[in-house]
């Protein structure tokens, strides 16, 4: 195990999982925690690879694995019960996430953002993202939170991946960060803050303090149509409200992706 | 038939052991069937008010009611594959088992595997991929097996 990943092994006590489970490599995390949530491992099962063989974005997109630099990560949940409205899962992650990175990186606060609603950003770039799947049948209801960070990765490095325009916290900050810290503090935030997971309201005031695009103008893609809109912020469900350019109409938002623009 | 005719012949069932019974008039088949776990008879009655009068379907296409629908848990966009350029997860005529993944529906980008609680056959896929759908809207219909 590389040894920026070591206190996973080390440090049970004081996080809420239950059990962490480490790869070498794996084909996804996502992918693994699915299998795992279906043969039952529970609540709080966290699981890390070093390596990810075919990391997952959404909707099959591919994402941007190498070895022994990024937290590939994902926690099984399963306390749905404390979830008012379960589709906020994701906002709230993405809230926990940055929560972790502003207590971890120095200078976080002034460029960090979420995007909604799934993305990090640093500035303009991209910094990470969260997949959230779920499954199982009534009471067996669980959700996968996977979270993809690129930390160690060099300028270097990333200039080979075409995909998007991201970034990492090396290449901003010019200084490598363990992974086990970081990876644990996430998981305990999303595991323990149970005060923003039962609280919408309190949820969105946070997030819309975390976000950047609340007055932004952006590029709204949907399956059918696509249009530029200023968004206005989002509501106590997590859908983004946006003022379409064209007429001016209000729109909800819950999944199309949106394009920040300028 | 109008509407004030099958009323008055539904409620004068009401009181009666009678389970199904059909009627047909002025071209219009009408067929009535006391379902309990259905809460009675207007579920039946609505849908045949508006398949009889069009044409006259075959009475096993009409009836549905032995199908397994599933219905989506949440507000969002179905998807039939995992990713654009992939397999549909089931096509009409798949058999599924139960817990077998049908189809996506993403709110939030939040992903939600939606699985079969029978073991069955994909016999109708309502929806069509890439459509918003309401919570409660019925996804596919399944015939148990």
């Amino acid at each position: 195990m590389p040894s920026d990943l070591r206190y996973l092994l080390q440090t049970r006590d004081g996080t809420d999982c239950l059990r962490i489970v480490y790869y070498k490599e794996t084909d996804s995390t996502n992918t693994e925690a699915l299998k795992l949530a279906r043969r039952g491992y529970p609540h709080g099962t966290l699981i890390v690879a070093d390596r990810q063989l075919r990391g997952r974005g959404r909707r099959g997109r591919h994402w941007f694995s190498p070895e022994g630099k990024n937290i590939y990560m994902s926690l099984i949940f399963r306390e749905l019960e404390r979830l008012p409205c379960p589709e906020l899962i994701t906002l709230y992650s993405s809230v926990c996430v940055i929560e972790a990175l502003l207590s971890n990186v120095k200078s976080a606060a002034a460029h960090i953002w979420s995007k909604w609603p799934n993305d990090i950003y640093w500035d303009d770039k991209k910094l990470g993202g969260i997949l959230t799947e779920g499954g199982g049948l009534k009471k067996e209801r669980f959700f996968v939170i996977g979270i993809g960070l690129n930390v160690n990765s060099t300028k270097e490095e990333l200039s080979k991946n075409t995909d998007h325009s991201g970034t990492s916290l090396l290449s901003e900050t010019d200084r490598t960060l363990r992974r086990d810290r970081l990876i644990l503090d996430i998981a305990s935030g999303i595991l323990g803050k149970s005060e923003l997971l039962g609280s919408p309201l309190s949820l969105k005031k946070r997030w819309t303090e975390l976000s950047r695009t609340p007055g932004a103008t952006v590029k709204v893609i949907g399956e059918r149509e696509s249009f530029r809109a200023v968004a206005l912020g989002i509501d106590e469900r997590g859908h983004l409200i946006v003022r379409t350019e064209e007429d001016g109409k209000l729109k909800t938002l819950c999944a199309e992706e949106v394009v920040h623009l300028r | 038939m109008n509407i004030e005719e099958i009323k008055a012949i539904i409620d004068l069932l009401k009181d009666t052991d009678i389970s199904e019974i059909s009627i047909e008039k002025e071209g219009v088949k009408l067929r009535l069937k006391r379902e309990r776990y259905m809460g009675g008879f207007e579920i039946m009655e609505r849908r045949q008010v508006q398949e009889g009068g069009k044409e006259k379907a075959s009475e096993e296409k009409e009836d549905t009611s032995h199908l397994f629908t599933v219905t989506s848990p949440i507000v969002g966009t179905f998807y039939r594959a995992p990713s654009p350029d992939a397999e549909p997860f089931v096509e009409v005529g798949t058999k599924v088992k139960k817990g077998q993944v049908l189809c996506i529906i993403e709110a939030m980008k939040l992903m939600n595997e939606i699985e079969s609680e029978v073991d069955g056959v994909v016999v109708r896929i309502l929806v069509e991929n890439g459509q918003p759908v309401e919570y409660g809207e019925p996804l596919f219909l399944i015939e148990p097996l």
